[in-house]
């Protein structure tokens, strides 16, 4: 597996911009012979396939939902980072490279953070460019807020809707270029299998989920921008038809998945409240800005939170973390969590939670000051709850939220596959072990505005363009597996829903490749997954045809590429003898607690490539070269 | 407690459907959604098809679920969509009828899921800022009052769920409408495209067979996010002034 | 003119349209209350105003030709967007709609607005042709209703219609539909000209309710009264000019009383 991350040369703040320089180029009056194909569009795949139409490229983009606009990019609340240092308060490129690297300890590539930061100001440019409503100040400036993990406020935001007014920015441009012409929309198309002719990713398999049809789609080069996998959990704040199957499948057909791993629990969900829970919803980060966390001092303590006097109350992240206090980064926030709750200090009587107190903001600036910041926030709290953060603390808890790992991909987002791309968070490339806070837009826009548009074209100046030939027995070969695999749904007759399965395989990785894993739970987990997969094949139900609108069928298919990688991501977390960011070995911590990288060992991204059914995959490593931030022990004290 | 969910059942487009009646016993923390799962659960575990309903994100912001619940669109609760109502909402022994939205413009596809793609068509037909990918000045270049950009907001929030729609008496799609045209509208990055985007939504929201504004306000009185009916107001005045008065970027020849 | 054309053939233009028409007949509404308060300042009055209207004839065939086309393009409209709001949903809900928001006006537009093209046509022959009076010599209380129609005699025609129970309750149902259909009509038609703004929302909707309420009190107060006289037995020699009744004092005078 050649892991050339194809890294420019030279000093790292001018490293992108010789990169674009070296790169082929397609001429302008030949990008229109080009067939792309952009899998997803959510932020990343609708910026890209928008992008790529405005240049000149054919593009034709897939969504399994009815529209791109409901991508779950959406669902994003708190913000996007930009290092514009409007604030006047010492933000620059630097810094925001320098906290992202930091951030993501020590585990992503120093070259893509880098240009990651540089082009963060021109998202934000683009944006309001589009008509995208950031929250502004009375003199008509944009507003910025603080995020976990940064001493700076570089965070541009739209009420608690920042996700989900980028996204129909993005939205709005791939539909200015669907009305060009240059991208025609296939919606309603899910993604089964990638099609390899001589090793080079050349079209796709996917199934129109109105009709049934299995149907063949050939391109110069494909873009998966899928998004991550932490439905893998089962509960998640991910959308429920978020999944793993276009990016595991284009693992099984050669593309190294990067460290499945790394998975970030976000510190503040709103805890699960009952046994048919079927989703998880994220209160946003922004909220530590003014809220404070807290759990009794005393282990099985029930009075009501109004009842426990401030000397009875332990404010632990401002205790252990005095610097950063309630502001420290994802990871750190969310083992506090757990062990305050493994203490027994739970806030939620027969459930997991700890308080997130707004007391304390709204008597020092009044609840209507509260109201503007997070009024949506807590109006959505209160829905699900039926409780009012602005009389009693919220009660939050950890829970997946996002994955950095994902495919491997080179400095251009291409992954081990020629002509196979990964944006957005289908990809592992930028945050490490352990993303930031308000990163995660900045990154999927990134992908897709500014880097994929160029970098794509060094592959295709090297390729013959116009592919069109579906009738290649490569499609063939594909559709066939395709049929194959269907038909076996189908034809299995249990009695279990597909959601049964998912349930248990998602409980089982929660407990064991969750917030805390270790070797035992992780081997005792791997030797679980087969047999769940084993089960599922056995007693799994699809009722209907294959011929129709089957959401059963979808979750399905789904749920059993779920299995199967669960295998490769437990594997991960096995091998990697170390704690660092999202990834958590109870054997490997300091005497305080805290995460103990093992950089001599482990200062590397860990590949894995498919062997086969039945065989082990292989583990492949990218060694991480560390020159301008030198690794530490992250420290928010 | 123990509802009645009775669900419209479709087997497909243009077919004909009915009511179908589903006892289910429910705890009051469930979401409206978890209680067709658990439905769909059993109906798996007797081998028949369970009831189709789009969803994604579950938390309000999406815009996929949606259904006209006991004759209100997204059910019992104001500014919440379907996803967002709980079972603490009904009473034990309460009758809940699910049905799907009904517009021309909205076809049935399966039970409860509808086609919206009407409503990406208006927004295709200019719902945009034309601006290139690189092509924009500093962020800050341009200040925008707090005010104009709260309301741009106000407006921007719309979800796209389409319930605005399915509770008009006409069918109208003149609030998704309006609330684009008129977030873009309002903005100064949004003058130069405003009165051809007034023309071009509204043309393609005739076109597209949704019925016109009869000012009833049942949109903005179901409306999720909350968006209000003088969005409306603000894109027929955009588009009179847009015909009448014509383009500000014409070329002055 | 191509701009008006191309606007009208959009929803917003046709509805655009129906404001802009139903202004006309606002206006129209107010004016002819107006002048019809006269009724009760009595008969001279009244028919001296009605003789000075008809004087200027070039205005009255003007403001008639504009009320009939502002007709034309308001039912012409309402009917072609009925048309178009039927097709954009042919099959409705099959369980239960409630609506969260509509009142009765606003659900009542359409039938109103049938309800008051009739009454126009009506009205029109009842008071300004005339032809209705064998009907109203059915059930009249109004003594001088053997006179017939006596082209005019405004007040002595006003009394014929309003002393017959059948026709005073056309108006009054015509009255209380106009209302109900201005009511809706006037806030509906500031939302279409895209008027309505956040500051000024509530102050239209009382506009509209204020107009709505006046239109309903003054045009209901002449057939009232009109009415109540007939009962009291005005006499149609006090009533008709030429009969030597140069003042009324609007107060029914007792068929004997000597004055």
């Amino acid at each position: 597996m050649n892991l050339d991350a194809k890294l420019p040369q030279g000093p790292i703040e001018q490293a992108w911009d010789a990169h674009r320089k070296d790169i082929r180029v397609v001429n302008p009056t030949n990008k229109r012979r080009y067939n792309v194909i952009v899998v997803g569009t959510g932020l990343a795949g609708a910026s890209a396939a928008a992008t790529l139409s405005e240049l000149g490229y054919n593009v034709q983009a897939f969504s399994f939902h009815d529209s791109p606009r409901r991508a779950h990019s959406i669902a994003a609340q708190g913000g996007i980072n930009a290092a514009k240092n409007y604030q006047n308060d010492g933000d620059s490129v630097w810094r925001l490279f320098y906290d992202t690297v930091k951030g993501g300890d020590f585990r992503a590539r120093e070259a893509n953070v880098y240009r990651l930061a540089q082009v963060s100001v021109d998202i934000i440019d683009h944006c309001v460019a589009q008509g995208v409503p950031f929250a502004r100040d009375y003199g008509g400036l944009l507003q910025n807020r603080s995020f976990g993990g940064a001493l700076v406020s570089r965070t541009f935001y739209a009420q608690g809707q920042t996700g989900q007014q980028l996204l129909l920015g993005a939205y709005q441009a791939l539909s200015k270029e669907i009305r060009s012409g240059g991208v025609t929309m296939h919606n309603r198309r899910e993604l089964l299998d990638v099609v390899l002719i001589d090793g080079h990713a050349k079209g796709i398999v996917v199934r129109d989920l109105l009709t049934g049809k299995i149907e063949r789609h050939a391109a110069d080069a494909v873009v998966l921008a899928t998004g991550g996998y932490g439905n893998v959990f089962f509960l998640s704040t991910n959308a429920r038809a978020s999944n793993v199957t276009a990016t595991y499948r284009a693992y099984r057909r050669g593309a190294g998945f990067a460290n499945p791993c790394f998975t970030q629990i976000h510190p503040t969900c709103v805890p699960v409240a009952g046994e048919h829970q079927s989703k998880l919803t994220l209160m946003s980060e922004s909220l530590r800005n003014h809220g404070r966390v807290w759990v009794p001092l005393k282990p099985g303590d029930t009075r009501p939170p109004s009842k426990i006097p401030e000397s009875e109350r332990d404010y632990y992240l401002e205790r252990i973390y005095p610097t950063f206090g309630n502001l420290v980064p994802r990871d750190v926030a969310s083992r506090a969590a757990k062990r305050m709750v493994d203490e027994g200090r739970s806030v939620l009587p027969g459930g997991q939670a700890v308080y997130l107190d707004f007391a304390e903001s709204i008597d020092r600036l009044g609840e209507a000051a509260i109201k503007d910041r997070y009024g949506n926030l807590f109006d959505m709290y209160e829905r699900i709850t039926g409780d009012s953060p602005y009389k009693t603390p919220m009660k939050i808890y950890p829970a997946s939220h996002y994955t950095m790992g994902g495919l491997w991909v080179d400095y251009n987002l291409m992954t081990t596959i020629p002509g196979l791309y990964a944006i957005g968070e289908a990809n592992f490339s930028d945050h490490g072990a352990n993303r930031l806070g308000a990163s995660a837009l900045m990154q999927g826009l990134a992908d897709g505005y500014f880097v994929l548009p160029y970098t794509i074209g060094d592959y295709l100046a090297q390729t013959k363009p116009g592919f069109d030939d579906t009738q290649h027995s490569a499609f063939a070969d594909v559709e066939a597996e395709v049929h194959s695999r269907v038909e076996r749904l189908l034809n299995t007759s249990g009695k279990r829903s597909a959601t049964y399965f998912h349930r248990k395989l998602g409980l089982l990785i929660w407990k064991h490749c969750g917030m805390a894993r270790n070797k035992e739970g992780l081997t005792e987990a791997l030797e679980e997954i087969p047999k769940i997969r084993e089960q599922f094949w056995a007693e799994v139900n699809v009722p209907g045809s294959a011929g129709d609108l089957n959401q059963a069928l979808e979750r399905a298919g789904r749920v059993a590429d779920f299995i199967e990688f669960g295998e490769i991501m437990v594997r991960d977390a096995l091998t990697r003898e170390e704690s660092c960011g999202g990834h958590f070995r109870e054997e490997h911590k300091t005497p305080e607690g805290e995460a103990l990288r093992d950089d001599e060992n482990f200062q590397h991204g860990a590949v894995w490539e498919f062997t086969g059914d039945g065989n082990e995959p292989r583990r492949h490593r990218e060694e991480l070269d560390f020159k301008y931030v030198l690794p530490s022990q992250r420290s928010y004290k | 407690m123990k509802v009645t969910l009775r669900v419209w059942r479709q087997a497909g487009a243009g077919g004909s459907g009915s009511f179908k009646d589903y006892p289910v016993e429910v705890v009051p923390e469930m979401s409206f959604l978890e209680v067709l799962d658990v439905i769909n659960d059993e109906l798996v575990a007797k081998a028949e098809e369970p009831i189709a309903f789009e969803h994604d994100c579950r938390e309000g912001i999406c815009g996929s679920c949606g259904a006209m619940v006991n004759g209100r669109a997204h059910g019992p609760g104001d500014q919440s969509t379907l996803c967002q109502v709980h079972m603490r909402q009904f009473s034990d022994g309460d009758l809940i009828v699910v049905e799907p939205w009904r517009a021309e413009a909205f076809p049935v596809i399966k039970d409860l899921v509808v086609d919206r793609a009407s409503l990406d068509r208006i927004i295709q037909a200019g719902g945009y800022i034309s601006v290139r990918t690189g092509s924009a000045p500093d962020a800050n270049a341009l200040p925008i009052g707090k005010p104009l950009a709260d309301l741009a907001f106000d407006y921007a929030a719309c979800i796209g769920c389409g319930a605005c729609v399915a509770a008009c008496p006409n069918a109208s799609a003149s609030l998704f409408t309006a609330a684009k045209a008129s977030q873009l509208n309002l903005l100064p990055q949004g003058q130069v495209e405003r009165t051809s985007r007034a023309i071009a939504l509204v043309e393609t929201m005739d076109a597209e067979g949704f019925g016109s504004c009869t000012n009833h306000g049942e949109c903005a009185a179901i409306c999720p996010k909350g968006i209000p009916l003088k969005a409306i107001a603000q894109l027929n005045r955009d588009l009179v002034r847009a015909r009448v008065v014509g383009s500000p970027s014409k070329d002055p020849s | 003119m191509n701009a008006v054309l191309t606007l009208y053939r959009t929803t917003i233009g046709k509805k655009v349209a129906m404001a802009i028409s139903g202004a006309v007949y606002v206006g129209w509404v107010l004016f002819h209350m107006l002048g019809n308060l006269n009724f009760h300042l009595g008969p001279q009055v009244l028919n001296d105003y009605a003789h000075k209207l008809q004087d200027l004839a070039p205005v009255v065939w003007g403001g008639r030709a504009l009320l009939l086309a502002a007709l034309v393009v308001h039912v012409y409209s309402a009917f072609s967007l009925i048309a178009h709001n039927q097709k954009a949903r042919r099959t409705g809900y099959q369980g239960p709609m409630r609506s969260q928001q509509t009142n009765a006006a606003a659900k009542s537009m359409r039938y109103g607005g049938v309800a008051l093209l009739l009454f126009i046509l009506w009205h029109i022959a009842d008071l300004t042709l005339g032809v209705l009076g064998p009907l109203h010599g059915l059930v009249n209380f109004y003594e001088g209703a053997e006179h017939g129609f006596i082209r005019g005699e405004v007040y002595h025609d006003m009394l014929l219609s309003f002393g017959s129970p059948i026709s005073l309750a056309i108006y009054v149902g015509a009255v209380a539909a106009l209302s109900l259909h201005l009511f809706h009509g006037v806030w509906s038609a500031v939302q279409t000209l895209g008027f309505d703004q956040a500051s000024t929302a509530t102050l239209w909707r009382s506009i509209a309710a204020f107009i709505a309420g006046l239109v309903l009190v003054g045009n209901l107060s002449f057939p009232l009264a009109g009415f109540a006289y007939a009962l009291s037995g005005v006499q149609s020699q006090d009533v008709i000019t030429g009969h030597g009744v140069k003042y009324y004092n609007a107060r029914p005078i007792a068929p004997s009383s000597p004055s």
